[in-house]
């Protein structure tokens, strides 16, 4: 089975921050991923999605080094504010005047969310993945996965209102 | 209805899990409240938010110019295994011939119960015929009759294995038939 690793490396990349939080753990994180799936590529089953079975293998590696660390450190929200910087895209010159201040903004309030809600979220609007893929995927139930990515949303909701009661 | 609850029903009603009457209700409020208006359009950019925000996040160029490359097939390689797989494939259907031509010759060697009920029981001249048919095959058979001045021979092939009864009897004891 060939993976067109090029293809998902961005995606991977962005899960394994949203788990993190730190970018230098986020790029080991992804190294790991493409060599384990690498290695283990004819274990793919044609019919299941490629997709998902990588970010399986990404959700997999995190929890076990998140086992093994007992997540005794965790990185200060300020830092991946800098690393955001470090790892956008050349934005347009448009994206720069409308976009970027609101999109950290908005990135900065997603990764202080707690875990779950965060990786829901993440998995649901950014990468697009049906509840049962995620349900599957963290190893619980769909009416899981949409209750707490309810809550996750509620949670945005009510930071964007503030922020914009407190800068009209 | 009062200002206050409706106000409340909001994330029912973002997540799609009102009833259609208190859908309905909320919806008429909507247009008198101006805060239950404003988060509800937060609630609809909310995704397209999100999805803007990560999608300035990009792998780092180093990691990207080290994906594994998936290697192409060497052809060498790949003419062995199409090679071996070919054997494999044949072996199997060679098998399955063998295993089926000799189920096929095991089952035509062998009587089957019918016969061997037919040929257990000594031939009683004085038997009816007819009692002796209820025991034929059930199967679509040819039967073939020949009668002379001394004997009758009777064959039974069965159309199922193809196995042949042949019944002797002498014709001036053998009673007649209907």
């Amino acid at each position: 089975m060939e993976i067109d690793y090029e293809h998902y490396s961005d995606g991977l990349f962005r899960f394994a921050l949203s788990l993190s939080r730190d970018p230098h753990v986020a790029e080991d994180l992804l190294q790991d991923c493409l060599l384990k799936a690498h290695r283990a590529r004819n274990q793919l089953n044609q019919r299941s999605s490629t997709k998902a079975w990588l970010f399986q293998i990404m959700f997999n590696l995190w929890r076990d080094q998140a086992r093994q660390k007992q997540q005794k450190h965790r990185p200060e929200i300020q830092s991946i504010d800098d690393q955001f910087e470090v790892y956008s895209r050349e934005p347009s010159p448009v994206e720069k005047v409308m976009a970027n201040e609101t999109s950290r903004q908005i990135f900065l309030w997603m990764q202080s969310l707690p875990d779950q809600q965060r990786t829901v979220l993440f998995l649901s609007v950014v990468e697009q993945l049906n509840h049962q893929q995620i349900a599957d995927m963290l190893g619980t139930s769909r009416d899981s996965v949409k209750s707490t990515l309810s809550q996750a949303r509620k949670q945005l909701r009510k930071k964007i209102k503030a922020a914009k009661q407190s800068n009209p | 209805m009062n200002q206050k609850q409706p106000c409340q029903s909001i994330d029912d009603y973002i997540d799609d899990l009102l009833d259609p009457n208190d859908q309905t209700a909320f919806e008429a409020h909507l247009s008198s409240c101006e805060p239950c208006r404003e988060e509800l359009e937060i609630a609809t950019s909310l995704d397209s938010l999100v999805q803007e925000a990560w999608a300035g996040i990009a792998a780092p160029r180093e990691i990207r110019n080290k994906l594994p490359q998936t290697p192409k097939r060497d052809s060498k390689i790949h003419n062995q295994e199409s090679h071996v797989s070919f054997r494999v494939s044949a072996l199997v259907a060679a098998a399955t011939i063998v295993l089926a031509l000799g189920l096929m010759v095991l089952h035509m060697t062998q009587p089957n119960e019918v016969t061997q009920r037919l040929d257990s029981q000594p031939v009683k001249r004085d038997e009816p015929t007819q009692q002796r048919k209820r025991l034929l095959p059930t199967a679509p058979y040819e039967q073939v009759r020949v009668e002379s001045e001394s004997a009758i021979v009777e064959t039974v092939q069965t159309g199922r294995t193809g196995f042949t009864l042949i019944h002797v009897f002498p014709s001036r004891k053998f009673p007649a038939e209907d």
